[in-house]
Protein backbone atom coordinates (compact mmCIF):
# COMPACT_ATOMS: atom_id res chain seq x y z
CA UNK A 1 0.00 0.00 0.00
CA UNK A 2 1.28 3.46 -0.73
CA UNK A 3 2.01 5.38 1.82
CA UNK A 4 2.19 9.42 1.65
CA UNK A 5 4.41 11.65 4.33
CA UNK A 6 2.65 12.60 7.71
CA UNK A 7 3.15 16.60 6.66
CA UNK A 8 4.23 18.20 3.68
CA UNK A 9 6.11 21.42 3.10
CA UNK A 10 3.70 23.36 0.46
CA UNK A 11 5.95 25.86 -2.04
CA UNK A 12 4.87 28.64 -3.72
CA UNK A 13 5.53 31.23 -6.31
CA UNK A 14 4.06 33.82 -4.92
CA UNK A 15 6.60 36.67 -4.84
CA UNK A 16 7.43 35.70 -8.05
CA UNK A 17 3.91 36.30 -9.54
CA UNK A 18 3.88 39.62 -7.24
CA UNK A 19 6.83 40.82 -8.62
CA UNK A 20 5.35 40.86 -11.91
CA UNK A 21 2.40 42.88 -11.23
CA UNK A 22 4.17 45.12 -8.98
CA UNK A 23 1.93 45.10 -5.79
CA UNK A 24 3.07 44.24 -2.23
CA UNK A 25 2.40 41.68 0.46
CA UNK A 26 -0.09 44.04 2.05
CA UNK A 27 -1.74 45.04 -0.68
CA UNK A 28 -2.25 41.22 -1.93
CA UNK A 29 -3.41 40.22 1.38
CA UNK A 30 -5.51 42.98 1.48
CA UNK A 31 -7.30 41.90 -1.82
CA UNK A 32 -7.55 37.91 -0.60
CA UNK A 33 -8.70 39.27 2.70
CA UNK A 34 -5.70 38.28 5.09
CA UNK A 35 -2.94 39.91 6.97
CA UNK A 36 0.07 40.53 5.62
CA UNK A 37 1.53 38.20 8.17
CA UNK A 38 -0.07 35.40 6.65
CA UNK A 39 1.08 36.55 3.02
CA UNK A 40 4.56 36.14 4.70
CA UNK A 41 4.33 32.61 6.22
CA UNK A 42 2.92 31.28 2.96
CA UNK A 43 5.81 32.78 0.97
CA UNK A 44 8.22 31.13 3.29
CA UNK A 45 6.44 27.57 3.72
CA UNK A 46 5.70 27.85 6.99
CA UNK A 47 2.07 28.15 6.27
CA UNK A 48 0.02 26.05 4.45
CA UNK A 49 -3.25 27.93 3.62
CA UNK A 50 -6.51 26.45 3.05
CA UNK A 51 -7.94 25.28 -0.12
CA UNK A 52 -10.26 28.18 -0.23
CA UNK A 53 -7.42 30.89 -0.22
CA UNK A 54 -5.03 28.67 -2.55
CA UNK A 55 -8.39 29.25 -5.17
CA UNK A 56 -8.86 32.81 -4.10
CA UNK A 57 -4.61 33.44 -4.51
CA UNK A 58 -4.90 32.04 -7.99
CA UNK A 59 -7.81 33.58 -9.01
CA UNK A 60 -6.06 36.93 -8.51
CA UNK A 61 -3.44 35.70 -10.45
CA UNK A 62 -5.45 34.78 -13.19
CA UNK A 63 -3.32 30.94 -13.07
CA UNK A 64 -3.99 27.32 -11.87
CA UNK A 65 -3.30 26.19 -8.23
CA UNK A 66 -0.76 24.00 -9.17
CA UNK A 67 1.53 27.24 -10.94
CA UNK A 68 1.22 28.90 -7.81
CA UNK A 69 1.35 26.32 -4.78
CA UNK A 70 3.84 22.84 -5.08
CA UNK A 71 5.38 20.54 -3.04
CA UNK A 72 9.21 20.36 -3.77
CA UNK A 73 10.49 16.73 -4.63
CA UNK A 74 6.77 15.40 -4.37
CA UNK A 75 7.30 11.67 -5.04
CA UNK A 76 9.96 11.88 -2.60
CA UNK A 77 6.67 12.05 0.09
CA UNK A 78 5.42 8.90 -1.14
CA UNK A 79 6.36 5.59 0.10
CA UNK A 80 5.40 1.78 -1.06
CA UNK B 1 -29.25 36.27 14.71
CA UNK B 2 -32.17 38.17 14.63
CA UNK B 3 -32.42 41.69 14.91
CA UNK B 4 -33.88 41.54 18.17
CA UNK B 5 -30.78 39.91 19.56
CA UNK B 6 -29.04 42.14 18.26
CA UNK B 7 -30.28 44.69 19.68
CA UNK B 8 -29.87 42.74 22.79
CA UNK B 9 -26.40 42.46 22.06
CA UNK B 10 -25.69 46.18 21.41
CA UNK B 11 -28.21 46.87 24.93
CA UNK B 12 -25.75 44.34 26.91
CA UNK B 13 -22.47 46.38 25.16
CA UNK B 14 -23.24 49.06 26.59
CA UNK B 15 -24.32 47.87 29.71
CA UNK B 16 -20.75 46.21 29.62
CA UNK B 17 -19.38 49.87 29.33
CA UNK B 18 -21.31 51.30 31.93
CA UNK B 19 -20.04 48.93 34.15
CA UNK B 20 -16.66 49.77 33.04
CA UNK B 21 -16.55 53.26 32.81
CA UNK B 22 -18.72 53.63 36.25
CA UNK B 23 -16.30 51.66 38.48
CA UNK B 24 -14.59 54.64 39.82
CA UNK B 25 -18.52 55.80 41.36
CA UNK B 26 -18.31 52.38 42.82
CA UNK B 27 -14.86 52.26 44.47
CA UNK B 28 -15.76 55.72 45.96
CA UNK B 29 -18.73 55.40 47.71
CA UNK B 30 -17.19 52.02 49.10
CA UNK B 31 -14.20 53.72 50.03
CA UNK B 32 -16.45 55.78 51.63
CA UNK B 33 -18.21 53.58 53.30
CA UNK B 34 -15.13 51.80 54.94
CA UNK B 35 -14.35 55.43 56.18
CA UNK B 36 -17.57 55.34 58.13
CA UNK B 37 -17.06 52.11 59.58
CA UNK B 38 -14.90 53.69 62.57
CA UNK B 39 -12.79 50.69 63.94
CA UNK B 40 -15.35 48.28 63.92
CA UNK B 41 -17.63 50.93 65.79
CA UNK B 42 -20.89 51.43 64.70
CA UNK B 43 -21.73 52.81 61.73
CA UNK B 44 -23.45 55.64 60.93
CA UNK B 45 -24.70 56.33 57.39
CA UNK B 46 -24.49 60.29 56.31
CA UNK B 47 -27.54 61.75 55.63
CA UNK B 48 -26.50 63.51 52.34
CA UNK B 49 -27.41 63.61 48.85
CA UNK B 50 -24.62 62.81 47.49
CA UNK B 51 -24.56 59.37 49.74
CA UNK B 52 -27.78 58.48 48.55
CA UNK B 53 -26.76 59.24 44.71
CA UNK B 54 -23.94 56.82 44.74
CA UNK B 55 -25.46 53.97 47.48
CA UNK B 56 -28.68 54.03 44.63
CA UNK B 57 -26.23 54.11 41.74
CA UNK B 58 -23.85 51.13 43.45
CA UNK B 59 -26.99 49.07 43.72
CA UNK B 60 -28.20 49.82 40.32
CA UNK B 61 -24.19 48.59 39.63
CA UNK B 62 -24.14 45.45 41.40
CA UNK B 63 -27.73 44.22 39.90
CA UNK B 64 -26.35 45.15 36.24
CA UNK B 65 -23.06 43.13 37.14
CA UNK B 66 -25.08 40.32 37.98
CA UNK B 67 -26.83 40.49 35.09
CA UNK B 68 -23.72 40.69 33.07
CA UNK B 69 -21.95 38.00 34.47
CA UNK B 70 -25.32 35.49 33.63
CA UNK B 71 -25.65 37.04 30.22
CA UNK B 72 -21.46 35.99 30.23
CA UNK B 73 -22.33 31.86 31.03
CA UNK B 74 -25.68 31.89 29.12
CA UNK B 75 -25.30 33.83 25.94
CA UNK B 76 -22.36 32.81 23.66
CA UNK B 77 -22.23 36.43 21.16
CA UNK B 78 -21.99 38.44 24.20
CA UNK B 79 -19.32 36.13 25.42
CA UNK B 80 -17.53 35.87 22.43
CA UNK B 81 -17.55 39.58 22.73
CA UNK B 82 -16.41 40.73 25.75
CA UNK B 83 -14.16 38.37 26.17
CA UNK B 84 -12.25 39.04 22.77
CA UNK B 85 -12.12 42.18 24.62
CA UNK B 86 -10.99 41.31 27.88
CA UNK B 87 -8.47 38.69 26.92
CA UNK B 88 -6.91 41.12 24.38
CA UNK B 89 -7.25 37.66 21.76
CA UNK B 90 -8.00 38.52 17.93
CA UNK B 91 -8.29 36.52 14.87
CA UNK B 92 -8.66 38.49 11.54
CA UNK B 93 -7.87 35.46 8.83
CA UNK B 94 -7.71 31.65 8.89
CA UNK B 95 -4.02 31.52 9.90
CA UNK B 96 -4.79 33.50 13.23
CA UNK B 97 -7.43 31.13 13.92
CA UNK B 98 -5.27 27.88 13.26
CA UNK B 99 -2.93 29.48 15.56
CA UNK B 100 -5.57 30.35 17.87
CA UNK B 101 -7.10 26.77 17.87
CA UNK B 102 -3.37 25.66 18.76
CA UNK B 103 -3.25 27.76 21.26
CA UNK B 104 -6.76 26.52 22.92
CA UNK B 105 -6.11 23.05 22.68
CA UNK B 106 -2.21 23.71 24.63
CA UNK B 107 -4.62 26.10 27.08
CA UNK B 108 -6.85 23.37 27.70
CA UNK B 109 -4.10 20.66 28.25
CA UNK B 110 -2.25 22.63 30.65
CA UNK B 111 -5.30 24.01 32.39
CA UNK B 112 -6.56 20.56 33.05
CA UNK B 113 -3.29 19.50 34.28
CA UNK B 114 -3.36 22.10 37.24
CA UNK B 115 -6.98 21.22 37.93
CA UNK B 116 -5.69 17.60 38.56
CA UNK B 117 -2.75 19.08 40.42
CA UNK B 118 -5.31 21.35 42.60
CA UNK B 119 -7.88 18.22 42.76
CA UNK B 120 -5.01 16.01 44.59
CA UNK B 121 -3.69 18.95 46.46
CA UNK B 122 -7.01 20.06 47.88
CA UNK B 123 -7.64 16.60 49.78
CA UNK B 124 -4.22 15.50 50.65
CA UNK B 125 -3.42 15.04 54.21
CA UNK B 126 0.47 14.24 54.45
CA UNK B 127 1.76 14.06 57.94
CA UNK B 128 5.32 13.63 59.15
CA UNK B 129 5.86 13.81 62.79
CA UNK B 130 7.52 12.49 65.91
CA UNK B 131 5.11 10.57 68.35
CA UNK B 132 6.05 11.48 72.16
CA UNK B 133 8.89 9.22 73.75
CA UNK B 134 6.24 7.55 75.76
CA UNK B 135 4.41 6.18 72.48
CA UNK B 136 7.87 5.16 70.85
CA UNK B 137 6.91 1.82 69.21
CA UNK B 138 10.88 0.19 69.42
CA UNK B 139 12.45 3.34 69.66
CA UNK B 140 11.15 4.60 66.89
CA UNK B 141 9.04 8.10 67.27
CA UNK B 142 9.19 9.28 63.16
CA UNK B 143 6.03 8.72 62.03
CA UNK B 144 4.39 9.50 58.29
CA UNK B 145 0.58 9.38 57.56
CA UNK B 146 -0.50 10.15 54.16
CA UNK B 147 -4.58 10.69 53.49
CA UNK B 148 -6.81 11.92 51.53
CA UNK B 149 -9.94 13.55 52.22
CA UNK B 150 -12.94 14.05 49.30
CA UNK B 151 -16.34 15.71 50.66
CA UNK B 152 -18.85 17.28 48.36
CA UNK B 153 -19.81 19.95 50.97
CA UNK B 154 -18.01 21.93 53.08
CA UNK B 155 -18.18 20.27 57.00
CA UNK B 156 -16.10 19.08 59.62
CA UNK B 157 -14.12 16.15 57.65
CA UNK B 158 -10.77 17.82 58.97
CA UNK B 159 -11.55 16.95 62.63
CA UNK B 160 -8.33 14.64 62.08
CA UNK B 161 -5.96 17.69 61.41
CA UNK B 162 -7.69 19.09 64.62
CA UNK B 163 -7.16 16.40 66.84
CA UNK B 164 -3.71 16.19 65.65
CA UNK B 165 -2.53 19.66 66.23
CA UNK B 166 -4.09 19.02 69.76
CA UNK B 167 -1.82 16.23 70.17
CA UNK B 168 1.50 15.96 71.92
CA UNK B 169 3.32 14.95 68.49
CA UNK B 170 6.20 17.10 67.54
CA UNK B 171 5.22 18.41 64.32
CA UNK B 172 7.85 18.06 61.56
CA UNK B 173 5.29 18.73 58.28
CA UNK B 174 2.04 18.65 58.18
CA UNK B 175 0.04 18.97 54.63
CA UNK B 176 -3.65 19.96 54.65
CA UNK B 177 -5.10 20.83 52.08
CA UNK B 178 -4.77 23.41 49.77
CA UNK B 179 -3.73 26.49 52.25
CA UNK B 180 -5.44 29.33 49.43
CA UNK B 181 -8.56 30.43 49.86
CA UNK B 182 -11.07 29.98 46.98
CA UNK B 183 -11.13 33.37 45.53
CA UNK B 184 -7.35 33.36 45.52
CA UNK B 185 -7.25 30.28 43.38
CA UNK B 186 -10.20 30.79 41.10
CA UNK B 187 -8.04 34.50 40.30
CA UNK B 188 -5.24 32.13 39.81
CA UNK B 189 -6.98 30.21 37.34
CA UNK B 190 -8.31 32.97 35.71
CA UNK B 191 -4.92 34.30 34.92
CA UNK B 192 -3.01 30.79 34.05
CA UNK B 193 -5.63 30.64 31.66
CA UNK B 194 -5.66 33.59 30.14
CA UNK B 195 -1.54 34.20 30.17
CA UNK B 196 -1.52 30.55 28.95
CA UNK B 197 -3.35 31.19 25.93
CA UNK B 198 -1.47 34.30 25.21
CA UNK B 199 2.30 32.39 25.98
CA UNK B 200 0.83 29.40 23.73
CA UNK B 201 0.17 31.73 20.62
CA UNK B 202 2.84 33.69 20.87
CA UNK B 203 4.80 30.44 20.60
CA UNK B 204 2.70 29.74 17.41
CA UNK B 205 2.77 33.02 15.48
CA UNK B 206 7.04 32.45 15.93
CA UNK B 207 7.07 29.04 14.56
CA UNK B 208 3.85 30.17 11.96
Amino acid sequence: MVKVAAKLKIKSTIPIYRAERGITQQELADVVGVTRATIMSIEKGNYNPSLELCFRIALFFEKNIEEIFYVENLMENKYE
Amino acid sequence: MNNKLEKLLKVNLWISKYLLFSLPFVVWVVAWAITLTNNGQKYIEPKTFLWEILSWHFIAWFVLLVYSILSLVFWSPFRERILTLLTFSKVRDERETYISGQASKATFYSTLAILILFFFLSGLQLLIYKKPKEEAIDGKRGTLTIGYSFNFVNSDAKKDIEVFDNSKNEKILVIDGIPFTQETLLLFLMIYHISSYHIFSRKRFVEN
